[in-house]
């Protein structure tokens, strides 16, 4: 039922992109998204991947972490990867059988994307490894700021963001509660059809739902006791700083940028 | 007219942690899955109606893209801004049919179902994946017969889900409990 995917999967250490300001590991995770859709040929790949590499190696977390980041995924990646390879639009045809058609092109598109996903993935899995998911939501809010001139709800949209972070693992364990609870009472998840599966998410859907909202009149209680009021202006616990080496990392995406584009157009 | 009513309405303390515990089981059913092997399914969406029931359209998408950024994040797959796209379509055409509407009635909900699996789940999603990935000519044909036939599937599932949790009236309750303050 459950997934095996880890939620916040912060690996507290003190390495240099740990050290790193948040709001600079979110903007560059992001524009490494961006970044290498400028990738079209080997040459621009090994590049990302030595430089992917370099990065998850200044994280001072082993190699062991990223490929358990991978494993999950490996169902989603090996199926697009397929795809990929047997319904290619042209090229020289290796291998055919029935509407499947192996061609070279497929095959090198095949090995592209999967390069591509798992440099994605990797890089993603550094933003979340280095990054508390509370500071990830402070960065969000900083970035948001500029939002405010209209009138944007920043800081609503934030705190929302934190009480969402915070009550992640309490909600975890009330669905695995809830869940439990209605097998004991002889609701069976895992047999029957599709309808009668789906009548039976619905004894864990309500008690899921009316006890999220009751945690939600409390802590609405609590924060009004607490003197919590809307559109006052607020004092920070954690505050963000940026530093030199965040200024630093940017230079050197910038400068990957450069060599990604020369690569593409003049090699 | 009562579906075009929605604009940008100031949350209630109560209200924004309402929104804040929505989000948070968000992210927290998308962990699970349900359905036999061949057809596994997530109910996220029934957070995403809720949303789009209680807090409307304008909220509804605000919080949509952050929850795809966290969800991409804390998933571990690789984030794309289209399927932050999809996620505000789908709430907005929840947030138009449903929102402040104490009962609604099962064509209602069959239009707004449809729409947001023809328009989010057919349509922009597999167009999202077939940018991500690169796909081309045949294998973005099979991408979209295999999508469109799970989503033919999942639709009358969805579709019950979606009514019998909507007039749900112990939900109703006490969701008039939050915004009454």
């Amino acid at each position: 039922m459950m997934n095996k995917l880890i939620v916040g999967r912060f690996v507290p250490k003190d390495s240099f992109v740990h050290r790193m300001d948040a709001r600079a590991k979110v903007l560059l995770s992001i524009a490494y998204i961006f970044i290498i859709f400028e990738v079209t040929n080997w040459l621009g790949y090994l590049i990302m991947g030595l430089f992917t590499i370099a990065v998850t190696s200044l994280t001072k977390v082993s190699l062991k972490t990223y490929i358990q980041g991978i494993k999950p995924l490996i169902w989603l990646i090996t199926f697009t990867v397929f795809i990929q390879m047997f319904f290619a639009p042209s090229g020289h045809v290796l291998w055919n059988y029935w509407i499947f058609k192996v061609t070279d092109i497929g095959l090198l598109n095949a090995v592209y994307v999967l390069v591509r996903f798992i440099l994605i993935i990797m890089m993603s899995t550094v933003l979340t490894l280095t990054t508390s998911p509370l500071a990830i939501a402070d960065a969000l809010e900083y970035l948001m700021k500029p939002l405010l001139k209209i009138k944007f709800p920043v800081y609503e949209v934030s705190l929302m963001l934190s009480i969402a972070l915070r009550f992640v693992p309490t909600l975890m364990d009330e669905t695995e509660r809830i869940m439990n609870a209605q097998r004991a009472r002889g609701v069976d998840f895992a047999n029957g059809g599709i309808i009668k599966r789906v009548k039976a998410l619905v004894p864990i859907l309500i008690p899921l739902f009316t006890n999220a909202m009751k945690r939600a009149i409390e802590l609405g209680d609590a924060m009004e006791a607490r003197g919590y009021q809307i559109d006052k202006p607020r004092s920070r616990y954690r505050i963000l700083v940026w530093h030199r080496r965040d200024t630093m990392a940017c230079l050197v995406f910038g400068l990957l940028l450069i060599i990604l584009i020369i690569i593409k157009h003049f090699i | 007219m009562k579906t075009l009513s929605w604009g940008y309405p100031k949350l209630s303390v109560k209200s924004m942690a309402l929104l804040g515990l929505l989000t948070a089981l968000q992210l927290v059913l998308s962990r699970f899955s349900f359905g036999p092997d061949f057809l596994k399914f997530s109910v996220t969406f029934i957070v995403v109606v809720l949303i789009g029931k209680w807090f409307g359209p304008v909220w509804g998408s605000i919080m949509a893209v952050f929850t795809d950024y966290i969800n991409t994040l804390l998933s571990g797959y690789p984030y794309f801004i289209g399927f932050a796209l999809s996620a505000i379509t789908g709430v907005f055409i929840y947030g138009i049919f449903f929102y402040n509407r104490p009962k609604i009635n099962l064509v209602r909900v069959i239009i707004a179902v449809s729409l947001v699996l023809i328009i989010v789940n057919i349509f922009m999603n597999t167009t999202w994946v077939i940018i991500t990935y690169n796909y081309h000519g045949m294998a973005a044909i099979k991408l979209i017969e295999l999508r469109a036939i799970k989503q033919l599937i999942m639709a009358p599932l969805q579709i019950i889900l979606t009514y019998l949790i909507l007039n749900n009236q112990a939900l109703e309750r006490l969701r008039l409990n939050i915004l009454t303050y």
